[in-house]
């Protein structure tokens, strides 16, 4: 059946739905509960709240279950859903020196404030598959928690707290690069105007912090590569949460939660020029919702390359790098190729015909003088 | 100052505005706004408050010189928006019965933005289709007119009409008219349209 | 856990809220104040992908009050799959009355067709946009393009269509020819084929244009003229369809669809506006929209 009839296209919709709702369902697995796609998937649901740049687990675990684990539609989801709430009020300043660290490490020092502290991650475990986890019961699961519990040492936890950041040593020796003279301090919201380029700083931190994760990677990885500034050295990658504070309408400083956040500082050399004759550290930022490591230190590479202001790589050029790496937006529109383009194809048909014919007139034309001329030799 | 409540934020300004979209996008084509449930401030007409209602909200800026305390009062109580510097304001809200330099300071956008640019309600006495006494002749050219428009206009300044005709000389850089009267009539004069006046 | 009053909130009429929506009415003004002109807007995310109509979407809903009748098409059709979708989706958050009638409509959004039925001037027509940039494939860059229109620099546009004409002998744009709106900027008129070109100048209806994706809207307000970009020796021209007629009603001055049958060889042709087809069929008198390309044609058959 063709996919434009002139009429049913309605009842063809209606179930189209109820197929892939069947597709989703037609196993009769038990129905999985948002509370374990958010515990189990957490790396999914950081992926999907920073992509669909909305921090509410509980609506990102929703939206994975029904969009069946794919993490770019639950995004896309998520976002839709961002756009009608009402935006009441803007937090304050967040500020990552208070966050309580779970995880920070920094390649550029051998010991840094506060130490290497590994947190929770897979970085130095060999991928091999793990087959027990086919057969993982609640059991095992119970014995895990309680050794592990067991091992922590509570009046230990105390002492946790806040430590500085790697780059304020730096700055501190005097290494980092000033600010530029003409760095754009203006801060746009790109979900409530359109970006009009060369767009200020802001706009590049929120919608690389918005971008899609293997975008930014692609273009971050072309950089390193050598389309760009080369291969920076991770001043401080720290996970861990913030608090989150908005100031009421008295003022009032009130506590509204935690966020869990990334956080990438990275260091590169800058290259120098008559007015400016050192060779200054410069800092890449990078900061996303969640733990997404990969994306964080993606987004400090492109944001420093951006601002070095050398468009001739496609990973320093900020229209190419924002317009590019918009994940929702690349989908719906590499999608939006399957739907029907039968009026503009038959247009373009139009021209081609004709100019097939216009050919083959010149052609024809052309034959005649040559037959003409071969006569002429022949006789 | 009085918050209305007798105003449908949703479809009061849903419905507004398609009328003066239809006046923006034909030129000197007469549309009726009138509420007579709100209570404007002395020197505002009823069309030029509900078109700032459907309008204005805390993104953007406005300005009006006319009673100003209570016009500024209403509009921020029942909008949102903020008074700015006239040259800053997005709308600009004059009485078309007393010169201004308002109009002359207005902002007109940039060549890469001309939307970036002021619109301005003017309040004027009466608005009609046919000639009568007193009145000013306006003749409007452009997109929206199929070859001429005319409509009259009691109680506007000429160096009000001269101002408009210097700000929109160069295309697309200008300034966007509203006109309303005392009985509601509304009709627009885009920068895109040739007015001259009789 | 959350609370269920969370997941049981309505949305509000037309979706968008009304901030948005005021910020979008604003723009639109402008637009037909600067016709032709692109204006950055919000562009808020809709739950349709993008690419797939939100920009009209945006303008649709900012437009439509409770007395709007609504007639949705997609390629001409008014049951194709996706103007299905979208029209549902309107109709659920305005509760509004629909049609596939052009002349019942009062808000007619279309992707990639003009109605061969003229628009009045009780009428809006919202196009759905992919790309509002025509110089974009002349040049890449955004701000490079703003700046053309700014100054009017149109060389690049024009010397890419006589390239194309001492290539293959014309200008080969199919839909979406290039058109100068009031002699100032050049626009896109949407994928609409050239067929539709000329039914935007000096028009009764409004005709309204929202690109979701690059965040842009214009317009093209009634009675204003828009011209496709030609040369004095090489002229615009619309779809040739003088060899082909229409298999349920013989008529052949209209859009056509090219339909290859099972067999794979054969063809047949039907016109494509699938209200104008149902209307023609049924022998109800229809105004057609007239232009000088279309009156031609009429002139040759007599």
């Amino acid at each position: 059946m063709a996919y434009v009839s002139v009429k049913g296209g309605a009842d063809a919709i209606a179930q189209a739905k109820e197929l892939v709702e069947y597709y989703r369902l037609k196993d009769k697995t038990k129905p999985i509960e948002i509370e374990q796609i958010k515990s189990q998937f957490r790396l999914a649901i950081d992926k999907i709240m920073g992509e669909g740049s909305l921090y509410a687990p509980e609506y990102a675990a929703i939206a994975f279950k029904q969009m069946e684990g794919d993490v770019l539609e639950s995004a896309f989801v998520l976002r839709a859903f961002r756009a009608t709430l009402q935006r009441k009020y803007y937090s304050d300043i967040l500020d990552t020196r208070n966050m309580f660290v779970k995880r920070k490490i920094s390649s550029s020092f051998r010991e840094i404030p506060g130490g290497q502290v590994l947190g929770p991650t897979r970085d130095y475990s060999q991928r091999l598959i793990d087959s027990t986890k086919y057969n993982e019961s609640e059991q095992e699961i119970e014995n895990f928690l309680s050794s592990f519990e067991g091992k922590i040492e509570k009046e230990k936890m105390q002492e946790i707290t806040s430590f500085n950041k790697v780059i304020d040593l730096l700055k501190a020796e005097g290494l980092l690069m000033p600010a530029e003279s003409n760095y754009d301090k203006t801060v746009k919201d790109v979900t409530l105007e359109a970006v009009k380029y060369p767009a200020p700083r802001s706009v590049t931190l929120q919608m690389l912090a918005r971008g899609e994760t293997g975008g930014l990677m692609t273009l971050a990885y072309s950089s390193m590569r050598g389309f760009g500034d080369g291969h920076g050295t991770i001043g401080e990658l720290r996970y861990g949460s913030v608090k989150v504070l908005v100031s009421d309408t008295q003022g009032r400083k009130r506590y509204i939660g935690n966020v869990n956040l990334t956080e990438c500082e990275m260091i590169t050399k800058i290259n120098t020029t008559k007015e400016a004759k050192i060779p200054y550290f410069a800092i890449g930022y990078g900061l996303v919702l969640g733990q997404n490591e990969t994306k964080a230190i993606c987004m400090s590479i492109l944001e420093r390359g951006i601002r070095s202001g050398k468009s001739e790589n496609p990973a320093n050029n900020q229209e190419f790098v924002l317009y590019h790496t918009e994940g929702v937006e690349a989908m719906g529109f590499t999608n939006h190729l399957k739907l029907p383009h039968y009026v503009t194809f038959q247009s373009g048909l139009n021209n081609l015909r004709e100019s097939v014919k216009r050919n083959t007139n010149i052609q024809d034309e052309k034959m005649k003088v040559y037959k003409e001329m071969a006569k002429q030799f022949q006789k | 100052m009085i918050r209305e409540i007798q105003y449908n934020e949703i479809f009061d300004a849903q419905e507004h505005f398609r009328l003066i979209l239809d006046s923006m996008s034909r030129p000197g084509k007469i549309n009726k706004i009138y509420n007579e449930n709100i209570s404007t401030p002395e020197g505002l007409n009823n069309a030029s408050a509900l078109i700032g209602f459907a309008l204005l909200n805390r993104d953007v800026g406005f300005y009006s010189n006319k009673n100003k305390t209570q016009i500024e009062e209403y509009f921020v109580v029942n909008t949102n928006s903020k008074p700015v510097a006239a040259n800053k304001a997005d709308f600009i809200f004059i009485n078309g019965n007393e010169e201004s330099e308002v109009i002359d300071e207005a902002n007109e956008g940039l060549l890469e933005y001309p939307e970036k640019s002021a619109t301005i309600i003017i309040d004027v006495e009466e608005i009609y289709d046919s000639a009568k006494d007193q009145s000013h002749e306006l003749i409007l050219k452009g997109p929206g007119v199929m070859t001429e428009k005319r409509c009259y206009i009691r109680n506007i300044k000429t160096r009000i009409l001269e101002q408009i005709k210097e700000k929109n000389s160069e295309f697309p850089l200008g300034i966007d008219i509203i006109l309303t009267d005392k009985q509601g009539n509304v009709i627009c004069i885009p920068r895109s349209n040739q007015l001259t006046w009789n | 856990m959350i609370e269920n009053i969370k997941f049981n909130s309505s949305y509000n009429f037309a979706f968008i809220d009304e901030t948005t929506k005021k910020e979008i009415r604003r723009k639109l003004l402008k637009a037909i104040c600067i016709p032709g002109y692109q204006v950055p807007y919000s562009s808020p995310e809709m739950p349709i992908a993008r690419g797939w109509g939100t920009g009209g979407l945006h303008l649709t809903l900012a437009l439509i009050g409770k007395t709007d009748t609504l007639k949705m098409i997609d390629q001409g059709s008014d049951a194709s799959v996706n103007a299905c979708n979208l029209r549902d989706f309107v109709q659920l958050t305005t509760n509004c009355k629909t049609t596939y009638d052009t002349n019942e409509a009062t808000l007619i959004q279309t992707r990639h067709r003009i109605t061969e039925e003229k628009l009045t001037d009780k009428q809006i027509m919202v196009f759905q946009v992919p790309q509002p940039e025509p110089l974009r494939r002349v040049e890449r860059y955004e701000y490079k393009t703003r700046q053309m229109h700014a100054e009017s620099d149109y060389a690049k546009m024009w010397l890419t269509l006589y390239e194309a004409f001492v290539k293959w002998g014309d200008v080969m744009h199919g839909a979406g020819y290039p058109v100068m709106v009031n002699g100032r900027y050049i626009m896109s008129p949407s994928p609409i084929p050239r067929w539709d070109v000329p039914n935007l100048n000096m028009a009764d209806c409004i005709y309204l244009f929202g690109a979701g994706r690059e965040k842009r809207l214009y317009a093209v307000p009634p009675h204003t003229r828009v011209e496709p970009l030609e040369f004095e020796d090489v002229k615009f021209h619309i779809e040739n369809f003088k060899d082909v007629k229409c298999e349920s009603t013989g008529y052949n001055i209209a859009y056509m669809d090219e339909m290859y049958q099972d067999d794979g060889i054969t063809k047949k042709f039907y016109i494509n506006d699938s209200n104008f087809l149902d209307k023609m069929i049924e022998k109800i008198a229809v105004n057609q929209h007239s232009n000088k390309y279309i009156n031609q044609l009429k002139k040759n058959e007599q």
